[in-house]
């Protein structure tokens, strides 16, 4: 009698699970899920309806990783004041400046040296630059060689080969000036001295081997400076690398730029979060540039100057 | 509905087996198919989760690439080998059914089908995600490719936006995957319920079984004899409860005994009350005699040379002598306190030795008693002593009931499986109110002092120990008739004993 109700039981139940599974294979198998909507981030108004402020910057990354320090920085810039910027990506110094001249950008971010050795010809003006770590508005270069490496004094880099990154940035041109001058060391003592696109391409090869050593500017050094690098040498202090602009600039975009960047203070959280995506030249704020900041550099490196 | 309810919970409750396994079977059949269910779709959501976090970084890695070169466009007012990436993103990874490069006004500047060259995208699908920065996912059935994961991806740095790119993605071995764990899922609850049943029935009709052979056990217990009750010992909780069941055993013995005992007692009390109740009956049949004695004494004193008179008087002096010996024997025969001994009773004789034991009431009250039996009385085996006590405590209750010049009428008959006796009397009934009550202890209805209130209660103990039945019809101020049942041999299992 028990066995007879066990068995109506039991199909009871083997009927309720067919059911029941067949219900959760329909729903499981249903794998169609639209795109979402609800957090859909809206993008800001486009340059075609406001007036456009073009910002020049060299190359000196791949594009990609220019645009995610610099880009960020535009839409800053955007969100402040009531002009649309755009950043415009030049292959060299010489574009950017000469680009500046022509008004086809408004401003442009400038290494110091090829700002000395242009300012006069181009008639450019700095209007903001960048503060380090140590909330001086300047940086050095060093010379640096492997962890590893036997070469212990910059008399050591004789015969030795060298890489330096573009031609007209201070620290391909500092070592020939100071250093080696000191050391009564001429460009010809070493086997082998080659310029790079970037300065991080230049840390890489003397990683590589492919170079004994390398010049790079203070940030990108203290990058790699645990990682396998050992600073050799080091410049004297120079004036940050300026935001420039040209005559043909109007007034109103450069007070707009200037006032935008001076209310960041790196101090306040909120800053904090939204420089932190920004190229790492600007993570400790901005300070005003004036033409004098840049005078004994200029006076200095005169007799080097080749725009 | 309610009726239908009723007999399936009747239906239900009629075995404690079925209801066990029935409770402990669907509780655990419910847990695991919510476990399984739970399991499944976690890890559906995970395996389709991990299917979009792939197709993201896949999708991510693409358009690098493709931003980069479309900002070198940009930058050199050049041309743009984008089918260069999408090509060589087809031959590195498997899986991709499309791939569709958008510029910023949705046209298709570069698609792995080069048809769809510089047609706009407006599918529905996509309909406000131009707007968004951040990479999605969709996922939808498509007529061509069966299940699609797609990919949308902004080409945006920022709030720089170049273009779109759109990745479809084959998903129908996402699907296939789901299936194959579905079923696997599904066989292996079943599986699992299964044996987890399989051993609940298992565990349950071990114990029910056990409770069936502690109930054999307790069915073959005899409550007049005391035997059975001795399973096997176990250490389990059926050791305990047959251990609880032995001492239950033992103390319904003793109660037994104390019962019988104190039945005993009872018995011997009123046996000896209603000797005392014969008392005047034995002095008078003791009392004639001696009369008798003492005047044939009287007369040889005074003639004793009268030999012949002499010899005639001490024969009547034996014969009251005799007389009284029978009278005292009958006494003491009735009020001895023996062992119970069932033999071949005499149920005549016995009738006769109450009668006379009962013949100076009988006579002072002028009662017909009236004996009187069937030619083919059954044989009865009983305990003789027992018998006398019951014949003369209804003879002695109908003496007390009637009148003078009443009527007692004692009549054995036989009937389908034994003897029957009935004693009737025309004394004054039993009110109907009160007939419940005549069986029990220490009920009387008579003046203190004239009953203990024990003869029908003692009556009915005799009955019952010897198997029998006692029943009374009465009718107040007609005539009260007790009829007793005694099986015969073969049926009296306390004479067997």
């Amino acid at each position: 009698m028990v066995k007879n109700k066990l068995i109506a039981l039991s199909l009871l139940f083997l009927i309720l699970f067919s059911g029941l599974a067949f219900a959760l294979y329909i729903q499981l198998m249903d794998l169609s899920k639209p795109y979402p909507y609800d957090d859909v981030i809206l993008v800001e108004p486009s340059s075609e309806s406001v007036d456009t402020v073009r910002i020049g910057v060299i190359s000196r990354f791949p594009s990609n990783i220019l645009y995610s320090g610099y880009q960020p920085l535009m839409d800053y810039l955007t969100n402040q004041t009531d002009f649309y910027f755009e950043l415009i990506v030049n292959r060299s110094y010489s574009e950017t400046v000469q680009n500046l001249a022509s008004g086809k950008v408004d401003a442009a971010f400038l290494g110091s040296f090829i700002y000395i050795a242009s300012r006069d010809q181009f008639g450019l003006i700095p209007i903001i630059k960048p503060v380090n770590q140590d909330g001086n508005p300047s940086f050095r270069s060093h010379i640096v060689v492997r962890e590893d490496s036997d070469i212990h004094d910059i008399a050591d880099l004789i015969g030795k080969r060298l890489a330096l990154p573009s031609e007209q940035s201070f620290s391909a041109n500092w070592l020939f000036h100071y250093g080696f001058h000191r050391e009564r060391i001429h460009i010809d003592d070493l086997e082998l001295v080659h310029h790079l696109d970037h300065h991080h391409t230049v840390i890489y090869e003397v990683m590589r081997g492919t170079y004994h050593a390398g010049s790079v500017k203070d940030r990108v050094a203290r990058e790699f400076e645990n990682r396998g690098i050992r600073i050799l040498a080091s410049s004297l202090p120079v004036p940050g690398s300026p935001l420039v602009i040209s005559a043909k600039t109007r007034k109103e975009v450069s007070d707009a730029i200037k006032s935008a960047l001076l209310a960041i203070d790196v101090r306040k959280p909120e800053y904090q979060a939204m420089i932190a995506n920004w190229d790492p030249e600007f993570f400790f704020g901005f300070v005003e540039a004036k033409p004098e900041d840049y005078d004994l550099m200029h006076n200095r490196f005169g007799e080097m100057l080749q725009p | 509905m309610t009726r239908i309810m009723k007999s399936l919970l009747s239906w239900f409750k009629s075995s404690l087996r079925l209801q066990l396994l029935t409770f402990i079977g669907v509780l655990i059949t419910v847990l695991m198919i919510l476990i399984s269910i739970g399991i499944l779709i976690q890890w559906r959501t995970l395996t389709i989760q991990q299917q979009k976090d792939s197709a993201k970084s896949f999708s991510r890695a693409f358009s690098i690439p493709v931003i980069e070169a479309l900002i070198n466009a940009d930058r050199e007012r050049g041309e743009v080998l984008l089918e260069t990436h999408i090509q060589s993103f087809l031959d590195n990874v498997d899986g991709i059914n499309y791939i569709s490069v958008l510029d910023r006004n949705r046209r298709i500047i570069a698609h792995s089908d080069l048809s769809k060259y510089g047609m706009v995208e407006e599918h529905s699908r996509y309909a406000g995600l131009f707007r968004s920065s951040e990479v999605r996912t969709a996922i939808f059935k498509d007529n061509n490719n069966g299940w699609v994961l797609e990919t949308f991806q902004p080409l945006q740095i920022g709030n720089r936006n170049w273009g779109t790119v759109i990745i479809g993605f084959n998903a129908t071995h996402l699907s296939d995957k789901i299936r194959a764990s579905f079923f696997m899922m599904v066989l292996f609850t079943l599986i699992a319920i299964f044996l987890t049943l399989a051993l609940l029935y298992f565990f349950i009709n071990r114990v029910t079984s056990s409770l069936g052979l502690l109930l054999d056990e307790v069915d073959k217990f005899d409550l007049i004899t005391g035997s059975g009750l001795d399973p096997e010992p176990r250490n389990d909780e059926i050791g305990i409860l047959i251990d609880h069941f032995k001492m239950l055993k033992q103390r319904l013995n003793e109660s037994k005994i104390e019962l019988e005992n104190a039945q005993r007692q009872i018995f011997q009390a009123e046996k000896l009350a209603s000797i005392g109740r014969l008392a005047s009956g034995v002095a008078h049949e003791v009392n004639n005699p001696l009369n008798g004695m003492r005047f044939c004494v009287y007369s040889i004193q005074k003639d004793p040379d009268n030999k012949k008179q002499m010899l005639e008087y001490l024969d009547l002096i034996n014969e009251g002598l005799t007389s009284i010996e029978s009278v005292v024997s009958k006494l003491l025969g009735y009020s001895r306190q023996r062992q119970e001994k069932t033999e071949k009773v005499d149920v005549i004789r016995q009738a006769k030795i109450v009668s006379d034991l009962l013949d100076y009431r009988i006579k002072k009250k002028y009662v017909d008693l009236e004996i009187t039996h069937d030619l083919d009385i059954p044989d009865v085996y009983a305990d003789p002593n027992l018998f006398q006590e019951m014949l003369m405590n209804l003879i002695l209750n109908s003496l007390d009931a009637v009148h003078e010049y009443g009527e007692i009428k004692v009549h054995f008959s036989k009937v389908s499986d034994g003897l029957c006796l009935t004693v009737r009397d025309n004394g004054s009934g039993i009110k109907p109110e009160v007939i419940e009550k005549i069986f029990d202890p220490f009920y009387s209805t008579k003046e203190v002092g004239q009953g203990t209130g024990l003869g029908l209660y003692v009556t009915l103990g005799i009955v019952e120990a010897h198997n029998g039945t006692i029943s009374v019809n009465s009718e107040p101020g007609k005539f009260t008739e007790f009829i007793i049942l005694i099986p015969s041999k073969k049926n009296h299992e306390y004479s067997d004993s």
